[in-house]
């Protein structure tokens, strides 16, 4: 089953992944001094203390994490594919379970190989003149983790089943909140445990939702 | 006799509108049965409570004798579900929507699965999405009999296919299913596609299971009483098995279930100047049973002040 799973989940998600590795090499790129005019001018500042590096990555980040999570429910309901797909003989959580870790996987992995390649890049002597120490990127890794909380928000978002968008779009809004809680709080002793909170409540949600709602 | 189906007062509301009403439905094992209904009846919600897609607001299911909500996977792998559409992976081709289903059944004929893409002329490189609906609803059929299922829950199967496809895809089902004596419960709106295969039929209407009786049965017990006057008709009584009566001029059409005397003694009682009974196929039943007050136009309507409906299946 799992096998058959990741297949199927990987093939539909190639075409969002692609689209925002690409775009996150963009700006990577753009990182490490390479020029894309007219799109963008090479960046001047230090590797991982300039904040626009940051701003891109989250906003394409998040844009992917919402696409793929929406990929993933919304997209199969739309098509009817649950009806499919629920009945193989199967637990739905077991199912759901395939489809959320191969959604993470798919965006922790696309998302991280720019991030590293940068942070190569960086440490690589005679590339930039800055300084540089790996203690740098850990802000990046912080983001880069915390924004799973949206692509759960967005799967959830996607299965709830409501008559007002409010209501459908809760999750997410209430994962962003939890997303940008666990990036800016700057103790790790809090960061740390509400993210892990938020990642438990939100599976448990999904599970939840999956397991009652109408498939009608 | 062991069951395969068993439904006790199953009920679903979606808002204030109760789709499926206290719906008590026994279908044993080896048995046909055909599941009709006008569109909105409430066949689709009682399949998809049956598969444990959607749940009752009431009552209880069985398949197999397992609840339909709690069923296990090997259990579930016995069951085949076609629901209503043929909703399969449309960027898959058929050769990936046969390996993407095998890897979750234990049982798998892949001769079988091997000789219906052969015989619908299904190449496994065809892309799901460009093919037919008709040959979408054949892939459909193959990828559910492949794991040798007991039984087979079909949702409307032959929607949106052209006589010839429903012919067709109708054939090859009847050759499938007599391989073994498997449970089929078969749901449509088109009376043709049910008389060619259910021994037994079910009528829901407004979410209400009217019949539930052999087919020829219910074909045997349905009568049309037409009682002519010379002046515009009184209204019929109201008795057992009373379906509906419609005022058409001066004459009085009235639809009843189990045609006895006393319709007779009533439709004599009302002074008529002729009465004649008719027996009606199959169709013309199902028609007469479930279309209830709504009655088609006619073709050149110019007056319509002289035709009444009176909907009384409730009383039936």
């Amino acid at each position: 089953m799992w096998r058959a799973m990741i297949y199927k989940e990987l093939r539909e998600l190639f075409g969002i992944a692609a689209l925002a590795t690409a775009a996150l090499f963009l700006f990577s790129g753009s990182e490490m001094r390479m020029s894309f005019r007219p799109l963008f001018e090479p960046s001047r500042s230090v590797p991982f203390l300039g904040t626009v590096f940051y701003y891109y990555f989250a906003m394409i980040a998040v844009g992917f994490t919402v696409l793929v999570g929406f990929k993933q429910t919304a997209w199969e309901l739309w098509q009817g594919t649950f009806l499919f797909l629920f009945h193989r003989p199967s637990s739905r959580a077991d199912l759901i379970r395939a489809k959320l870790a191969t959604g993470l996987a798919v965006y922790l992995i696309c998302s991280a190989i720019p991030i590293l390649c940068v942070a190569i890049w960086a440490a690589t002597p005679g590339t930039h003149a800055s300084p540089f120490e790996w203690s740098m990127t850990l802000s990046m890794w912080k983001l880069w983790i915390s924004l799973t909380l949206i692509y759960l928000g967005a799967f959830a978002s996607g299965l709830v089943n409501g008559k007002w968008y409010g209501i459908r779009l809760l999750p997410l809004a209430t994962s962003l909140l939890a997303t940008t809680g666990v990036y800016f709080i700057p103790w790790l002793w809090i960061s740390v445990p509400l993210f892990v909170f938020s990642f438990v409540v939100f599976t448990v949600i999904i599970q939840h939702v999956a397991r009652t709602r109408d498939y009608s | 006799m062991s069951h395969a189906i068993i439904t006790h007062q199953l009920t679903k509301y979606y808002g204030d509108k109760c789709v499926v009403n206290r719906l008590d439905l026994s279908i044993p094992q080896g048995s046909i049965y055909g599941f009709l209904g006008r569109n909105g009846a409430g066949k689709s919600t009682t399949i998809k409570m049956l598969m444990g897609l959607v749940h009752p607001d009431a009552g209880s299911a069985e398949l197999l004798g397992e609840d339909a909500f709690s069923i296990r996977p090997q259990t579930r792998a016995k069951i085949a579900y076609l629901a209503e559409g043929h909703p399969v992976y449309k960027w898959m081709s058929v050769g990936e929507a046969v390996d993407f289903t095998r890897q979750f059944y234990p049982v798998w004929n892949g001769e079988l699965i091997e000789q219906i893409l052969d015989h619908f002329q299904l190449p496994r490189k065809s892309k799901i999405r460009r093919l037919s609906n008709g040959q979408r609803a054949q892939v459909s059929l193959a990828l559910a009999v492949a794991p040798e299922p007991e039984l087979l829950i079909l949702d409307d199967p032959t929607l949106g296919l052209d006589t010839v496809v429903r012919r067709d895809f109708l054939e090859s089902l009847i050759e499938i299913i007599q391989r073994k004596g498997r449970t089929i419960l078969f749901s449509s709106h088109v009376l043709g596609d049910i008389e060619r295969v259910a021994d037994r039929i079910g009528i829901m209407v407004d979410g209400v299971l009217r019949v539930d009786c052999p087919t020829e049965h219910f074909k045997e017990s349905m009568r049309k009483i037409m009682i002519e006057f010379k002046e515009p008709p009184p209204d019929f009584p109201v008795c057992k098995g009373l379906v509906g009566s419609w005022k058409v001029g001066n004459r009085l059409e009235v639809n009843v279930v189990g045609y006895s005397e006393e319709h007779r003694r009533l439709a004599e009682s009302l002074n008529p100047i002729a009465i004649d009974v008719v027996t009606m196929n199959l169709e013309d039943a199902f028609i007469e049973y479930t279309r209830g007050s709504r009655r088609a136009l006619p073709y050149f309507a110019g007056d319509m002040s002289h035709v009444e409906s009176n909907d009384l299946q409730g009383v039936a």
